[in-house]
């Protein structure tokens, strides 16, 4: 081929040239810095994420939620000085989410005060106690307090709180900043929150009954240190109610209220899973309204429908135990009475769709001793009335008196009854009705 | 001839092929050299000050935090994810150093309460400075205003001046917030744009906090379109958003890097390093100290976001 050794060469030389030319092009193509092309990538998904989040909607204060459909069964554990209250859940479908979840409450329980106590020979007792603070929008919130005497000649204790929250499609934990939409300035919530919240513990009432801030003490330190570390991802102690957020900081409570930034909370929206997730559906309340919360366990009867054109809220509280034959018939008669009413309602509802029908009522039962007869008198008391209006009104003017009397009565948690004053927009008052009976069933007048 | 000719023509041929191999293998251990070896790590052969053990007790104020894990991270060759620094706040900090329970903190200087517990527990406090912080005015991000003389500061302030079009901005009242009395940054006004100029009486509000009302509580900067807040740098950058608010200059001089360092934007403060004076001289915090306030400490020191001091 090659005649010349100098032809010979001159290949050699131009295939040396080529080889080290390719060799340093392969060696310059693997060293560019990979870190960039994936800081990129990583950014894009993050655009590509919060693109695709910006659908997830803040709250209706006008709209309405249901509870999830699960049991929630309590749970004790007494070990040594340690004494656990906590709870499982049973009703969801997926069991293996289930048992997650259920394994993961009960070792934070059985665990979490280790936290601060490493030998128990060094306190009096443990007590830990966990809460359900949050059961809708398919997701499960959930405050975990304990509380050891460190001795019994002092004051001394040690305390400690911190929250579970799960997704309960996937049985994962919920990040705090997954609570917002991705719009919201998450910074300026938690620095209003903060800054509100830390006050009230550097606050001292007046004479008046009103409190101020006479010492501000650290507090711009505190917020700052507050929102430092939401930067670095280390606020994980929270919990959610259907109104607030709470983050444990240090020993403050720092509550977000939904309402004051219902635009930017995503919880209502974020979680509802699509598929079925449940083994049945008619154990948590629906159709209440958003930032509302309503416990079942709190009444031996109620029925609440939030329907297009009815609306049936009724309660009835009454302690089962230890109560006479004529008790428990009285109670039977009154609640197959009210759900005649109901039924007769909603077929009125039913008949008519531009007219709006409330019937509300709280009853009670009670028994109490009378001194000048000496005798036990059963007291029944009632309170309410049926409503009828069109819908118009009701959305108008009625509905915001009821979506305020569920928002006032979920404060303490959800356990007032609600009675509906439309007095001064529909003309029409709740009635009372008390009754007085004897052991044996006979009406008295007192 | 001619076989010893086609002999040298084989050898030539042999040391060309030759020749080619070497090529071809030199370029393979180049490439596996320079393409497939790991970057040589220096941190790991660099051998650094501290070990996490020997690393003496830090504590501070919030606003120093940062500055803390950049120190401790550099000089103990820890991953700045990996250092566990808490900061227990300005005045515990010093509580903490009187007390012995802490070697150095990094915090603002002391306060006249500070320096009589340390006299009353006859402890005398070496106090160095180490690094220097801007203190900040700030308008929302729509805010005309991008310029405010230090005069028209103090009549805003003292309420002199109550509508940006009195200052070249917009026909609307003036919301000039105040910050929380004695903290940080409200210390900061009063002693370095105030000077002997009484402040107006703040914004304040009425707080629902459930039981009870709060009121008169002092309003924080809310960013409105009209609102104007202060701050330290560290405060300001840290509680509000850097894409809705925007730092306004003093007397045309901004709260650049250079123009802090050379002092020629005045409104700044100094954090320090102070121990207690009786540490060893080849102490641990000693030698921290110093290197804290060395070439190497203050380019630390600038990478964490801090003006060097020296």
């Amino acid at each position: 081929m090659f005649k010349t050794t100098k032809a010979k060469l001159i290949f050699v030389i131009i295939f040396s040239i080529i080889c080290v030319t390719i060799t340093t092009l392969i060696v310059i193509y693997e060293r560019i810095d990979i870190t960039d092309v994936e800081e990129n990538d990583s950014q894009e998904n993050i655009i590509e994420t919060s693109n695709k989040e910006k659908d997830v909607a803040g709250i209706n204060l006008k709209g309405k939620y249901n509870q999830n459909d699960l049991k929630i069964k309590s749970r004790k554990a007494t070990k040594e000085k340690v004494e656990v209250s906590y709870f499982e859940i049973d009703g969801l479908r997926n069991k293996e989410i289930q048992n997650k979840i259920n394994e993961e409450i009960e070792t934070t329980a059985l665990n979490y005060y280790k936290e601060k106590i490493k030998d128990l020979s060094e306190v009096v007792n443990v007590t830990v106690t966990v809460s359900n603070t949050g059961n809708f929008a398919d997701t499960l919130s959930l405050a975990l307090n304990y509380w050891s005497k460190i001795d019994d000649d002092s004051d001394n204790f040690y305390q400690g709180m911190t929250g579970l929250n799960y997704d309960l499609s996937t049985g994962e934990k919920i990040p705090l900043e997954k609570l917002f939409t991705s719009d919201a300035p998450i910074i300026d919530i938690l620095r209003t929150s903060a800054y509100h919240s830390i006050l009230y513990y550097y606050s001292e009432e007046t004479l008046s009954g009103d409190s101020v801030v006479n010492n501000y003490r650290d507090i711009e330190e505190d917020v700052a240190n507050f929102i430092e570390l939401y930067k670095r991802g280390k606020l994980t102690d929270f919990y959610y109610t259907t109104s607030y957020i709470c983050i444990f900081y240090e020993d403050y409570s720092i509550n977000i209220e939904m309402e004051d930034w219902a635009d930017y909370i995503a919880i209502y929206s974020r979680y509802l899973a699509k598929e079925d997730l449940y083994d049945s559906n008619i154990i948590g309340y629906k159709n209440l309204y958003t930032l509302t919360d309503r416990n079942k366990d709190t009444y031996y009867y109620s029925n609440y429908q939030n329907e297009n054109n009815y609306l049936i809220d009724i309660t009835l509280d009454w302690n089962e135990n230890e109560t006479s034959s004529f008790e428990k018939e009285l109670v039977a008669d009154k609640i197959e009475a009210i759900e005649k009413e109901i039924e007769r309602v909603k077929q009125l509802a039913s008949q008519n769709s531009n007219n709006f029908y409330i019937l509300n009522y709280s009853i009670y039962l009670n028994t109490f001793v009378e001194p000048e007869v000496e005798e036990e008198i059963i007291h029944y008391y009632e309170n309410g009335n049926s409503y009828e209006m069109t819908v118009h009104d009701f959305e108008e003017n009625v509905e915001p008196i009821v979506i305020s009397a569920n928002r006032d009565a979920s404060v303490s948690g959800g356990a007032s009854a609600i009675v509906y004053d439309f007095g001064e927009v529909l003309k029409i008052e709740p009635q009372q009705s008390i009754e007085y009976y004897t052991e044996d069933g006979e009406k008295i007048v007192i | 001839m001619e076989n010893q000719m086609k002999k040298n023509d084989k050898i030539i041929n042999i040391l060309l092929i030759v020749i080619m191999i070497l090529v071809v293998l030199g370029c393979a251990v180049g490439y596996l050299y320079f393409a497939k070896a790991k970057p040589v790590e220096e941190d790991n052969n660099k051998e650094t000050l501290f070990t996490l053990k020997n690393y003496p007790k830090i504590d501070g104020s919030i606003s120093t935090l940062p500055l803390a894990e950049a120190f401790k991270s550099a000089f103990t060759g820890t991953d700045i994810e990996n250092v566990d620094v808490t900061h227990s706040k300005t005045h515990n900090a010093y509580l903490n150093l009187i007390n012995k329970n802490v070697d150095l903190i990094l915090v603002p200087y002391p306060s006249e309460e500070e320096l009589q517990l340390a006299e009353q527990a006859e402890v005398e406090l070496e106090i160095v400075p180490v690094v220097k912080e801007p203190f900040v005015f700030f308008v929302n991000k729509e805010n005309v205003i991008d310029n405010l003389s230090l005069t028209q500061i103090q009549d805003i302030y003292s309420g002199k001046i109550t509508r940006w079009n009195e200052v070249g901005g917009a026909d609307a009242e003036i919301l000039a917030f105040q910050k929380p009395t004695n903290s940080e940054s409200q210390n900061g006004m009063v002693s370095l744009i105030m000077q002997d100029i009484s402040m107006m009486p703040p914004i304040t509000e009425t707080i629902n906090s459930g039981m009870t009302d709060i009121i008169g509580v002092i309003s924080e900067y809310n960013n409105k379109s009209t609102a104007i807040g202060y701050a330290y740098d560290y405060y300001a950058k840290t509680m509000y958003p850097s894409d809705s608010i925007k730092y306004i200059s003093i007397d045309e001089i901004e709260p650049t890097y250079d123009n802090i360092k050379n002092g020629l934007y005045r409104f700044q403060t100094t954090y320090y390093a102070v121990i207690r004076k009786d540490e060893p001289e080849n102490s641990n915090t000693r030698k921290l100290l110093k290197e804290m306030i060395s070439t190497n400490g203050q380019n630390i020191a600038k990478e964490a976001g801090y003006v060097q001091n020296y």
